[in-house]
């Protein structure tokens, strides 16, 4: 999908392809009815209204809070689903083993894990960790997986003459090759990860940039939800951002064709 | 994607025999006290519940009504997914001026999008399409563009040599190519659509299997919204195996599949 994208995106000049978003940003303002609609404010009302409903103080200790756990939750997902992908990769009875019930969990909606949550473990932040961890373990679980029973076998021979044991094979050989994948997978997880915790913030919570959207429409005030909204999406986009250069730097001096690309 | 392999084809015995243990040492912890939180409750209760929810109607009443909207949502997703990724492959200038704007709006949080959709649409299944439209849509467009954009250059060439119109050549041998792509991104699409209906229903309109979910949570009835859960569980498995079963009968997927299993 990834691959499909970049070759569509290709070389193209970038700031060209905001040109549909900026021109319908536009005509909303426009439109003689959006000054009074209120179902579909105009942009100019968006930014009026978070000034006056919220302050830019308050915006950026909710999006910290957002942030802070969508980073912890995909950290302990990064970790639980490297782990067990390598051992669901590299041990073949494990993977015969977990793989139906695998299955089963990664099809079920991430979202259904909300209430059992909240009955097990109340309104608390290790929730709502628990919550964004276990939406975005499933991506780094299985690419983790895939990598680690696809080492090049090669580098397993080297292992077995080398004479290592399974742990040092799996540490020196195996963890190296998959990390490539593993931050695929965490990337992919992102998105689901922002989803997860501004959901557990509308459902119950009075922190973070969820919990002020769902004030938002319970006042009917529409043009503050779509305000948050677009900050919302710069606060995704960002994030995005932000990790493929952190991933890029980090895999700038992996070996070529170590793992699977 | 071992896993699926592994899962897939002949039936795994290993997986199914863990799937049953966990079942059954849940149950057994509970029945011998080992587990006393109040709200674990044995698999036994779920079924009991499940059973009562289903002789009342309500789970079959929840599971249509979010049936009818994942459907509704992901086949205007499935149309307007499929043009503009068309659009978007085929023709470069929709690319230079159009895919940074996709890329931007694909990014938002659909989440967000529920309370303006609340309040646009107010507590009904049109707000619970319109998100799922929305959230459904990027896979399909992304999948059919890319799909289209990978076709490979022997077949624009012999498109050419048979002289065929630009039309022509969209229709019977670019959209034909890209195919197994595009039957990728209807699936993603699937799995998407079932998530935000869930979603729009927790967090927006109260109707639905994510209301019927989270109101036993509210009502401290955790047998049934475990009866809920798997409910849930079960559609989205269904409705991604029908999905899987139906692109079988479109000839190119099916060719690709074939050759796949040929090597």
């Amino acid at each position: 999908m990834s691959a499909g994208l970049r070759y569509v995106g290709g070389v193209v000049p970038r700031l060209f392809g905001f040109l549909p978003l900026v021109v319908g940003l536009v005509v909303w303002e426009l439109i003689p009815s959006a000054d009074d609609s209120p179902f579909f404010p105009p942009p100019s009302a968006w930014l009026e209204d978070l000034r006056n409903e919220h302050g830019f103080g308050d915006i950026v200790s909710a999006l910290w809070a957002t942030l802070r756990t969508v980073v912890v939750g995909v950290f302990v997902a990064m970790v639980v689903g490297a782990v067990v992908g390598i051992a669901i990769g590299f041990f073949r009875v494990v993977r015969l083993s977990v793989s139906t019930t695998l299955e089963f969990l990664r099809a079920l909606p991430a979202p259904v894990i909300i209430p059992i949550a909240v009955l097990a473990l109340g309104q608390t932040e290790t929730m709502k960790v628990f919550c964004v961890a276990f939406a975005s373990v499933w991506p780094v679980l299985l690419n983790a997986a895939s990598a680690a029973s696809s080492t090049t076998p090669l580098l397993i021979d080297v292992g077995r003459t080398l004479q290592l044991t399974r742990a040092e094979q799996v540490r020196k050989i195996v963890l190296p090759s998959t990390v490539p994948a593993i931050l695929l997978g965490v990337r992919v997880a992102l998105p689901v990860a922002v989803i997860l915790t501004i959901l557990v913030e509308m459902l119950g919570s009075n922190i973070g940039i969820g919990s002020l959207l769902i004030d938002a429409q319970r006042a009917y005030r529409s043009a503050d939800a779509f305000g948050l909204l677009f900050v919302v999406g710069i606060f995704g986009f960002a994030l995005n951002a932000l990790f493929t250069a952190v991933g890029w730097l980090f895999l700038r001096r992996w070996p070529e064709g170590a793992g699977v690309g | 994607m071992a896993l699926a392999r592994a899962a897939s084809g002949r039936i795994n015995g290993y997986g199914i025999a863990t799937l049953v243990a966990v079942v059954a040492i849940w149950q057994l912890l509970v029945d011998a006290g080992a587990i006393t939180a109040q709200y674990i409750v044995p698999p036994t209760e779920v079924v009991a519940a499940a059973d009562d929810l289903l002789a009342s109607g309500e789970l079959q009443e929840a599971t249509l009504h979010t049936l009818r909207a994942v459907l509704i949502g992901w086949a205007l997703a499935l149309a307007l997914g499929l043009v503009l990724g068309c659009m978007f492959g085929l023709l470069r200038a929709a690319r230079t001026y159009g895919m940074a704007t996709v890329d931007l709006l694909r990014s938002l949080p659909t989440i967000a999008l529920v309370p303006p959709a609340v309040l646009v649409f107010g507590f009904s299944v049109r707000m619970e399409v319109s998100v799922i439209t929305w959230a459904a849509l990027w896979p399909i467009l992304i999948n059919t563009a890319g799909g289209i954009a990978q076709v490979p250059r022997e077949l624009h060439d012999a498109a050419r040599t048979l002289r065929l119109s630009r039309l022509r050549t969209a229709v019977s041998v670019i959209v034909p190519a890209a195919m197994p792509s595009i039957v990728v991104g209807a699936r993603l699409g699937m799995a998407v659509a079932v998530i935000l209906a869930i979603v729009a229903e927790m967090a927006g309109n109260p109707a639905g299997l994510g209301y019927g979910m989270v109101f036993a949570q509210q009502a401290i009835q955790p047998a049934d919204m475990f009866a809920y859960i798997v409910t849930i569980g079960l559609l989205g498995v269904v409705l991604n195996a029908a999905l899987v079963a139906g692109s079988r009968l479109i000839p190119p997927v099916a060719a690709a599949q074939a050759e796949r299993e040929r090597r």
